[in-house]
């Protein structure tokens, strides 16, 4: 061995060398780093399990927003048909009430029409009724003398006795 | 008939009557007063036409001319 160039003892010691050398490498590096990997890897597991846990709300609180949209516009449809009827209604209402109004106006105003007409051709036929008399009169007048008066008299006096 | 409260007669005529007109005016009253004469009053209005008028009370017997013609106004 020795003419080998070969140390037995500097290849033991070479060898307690290396095996310290790994014992404090350990002690000092590895270990740590293992540690500082196993807690990072838990804390990204942490991290990601969270994440899924938020993304699990996330869908929820998007399912509960969808519901409470859906039902925000079911009620605005109802409320605005609602509204939209009660509007038909109250205009049929008004139309129906104008149009009575107008009705009973209208047959007033006829009624009214007919009237003043009646009246008027009452007052006409009055008017001319009078006028032939006064004519008839002064025709009379001028026409009858004396002896015709005395004569209307006369037969006037045989009339009495019937009363 | 007329009763003897109507005592008070009054004719309206035309023209002026004669006498012989007012015997036969009377003669036809008496019969309505039951034979009794009564005071008559002639009252003479030119503006008539023709007929009489007789007053007794409130009641009147109409026959004039005018009369007739007003009816039909």
């Amino acid at each position: 061995m020795e003419k080998l160039g070969i140390d037995p003892l500097l290849i033991v010691v070479q060898i307690v060398n290396f095996v310290l050398l790994l014992i404090i490498l350990k002690k000092v590096l590895y270990n740590p780093i293992l540690n500082t990997i196993k807690n990072r890897e838990k804390e990204l597991s942490e991290i990601e399990k969270k994440g899924v846990e938020f993304e699990k709300e996330k869908q929820e609180f998007e399912k509960e927003k969808a519901k409470l949209l859906n039902a925000l516009q079911k009620e605005k449809r109802e409320v605005l048909e609602e509204a939209k009827l009660g509007a038909q209604i109250l205009k049929k209402e008004t139309i129906d009430k104008a149009n009575r109004e107008a009705k009973k106006i209208l047959s007033e105003t006829q009624k009214q029409a007919l009237r003043d007409s009646g009246n008027l051709t009452k007052k006409i036929k009055e008017e001319a009724n009078k006028l032939a008399v006064e004519l008839a009169k002064n025709a009379l007048a001028q026409i009858l003398n004396e002896k015709d008066r005395g004569k209307s008299v006369e037969i006037a006096i045989k009339r009495i006795s019937g009363f | 008939m007329l009763s003897k409260n109507d005592s008070k007669v009054i004719v309206i005529v035309p023209i002026e009557l004669d006498v012989k007109m007012r015997n036969l005016l009377e003669s036809k009253l008496a019969i309505l007063f039951n034979g009794e004469r009564h005071g008559i009053e002639y009252k003479v209005e030119p503006d008539m036409l023709a007929g009489l008028k007789v007053y007794f009370g409130s009641k009147v017997i109409d026959l004039s001319l005018d009369s007739y013609l007003n009816s039909l106004v």
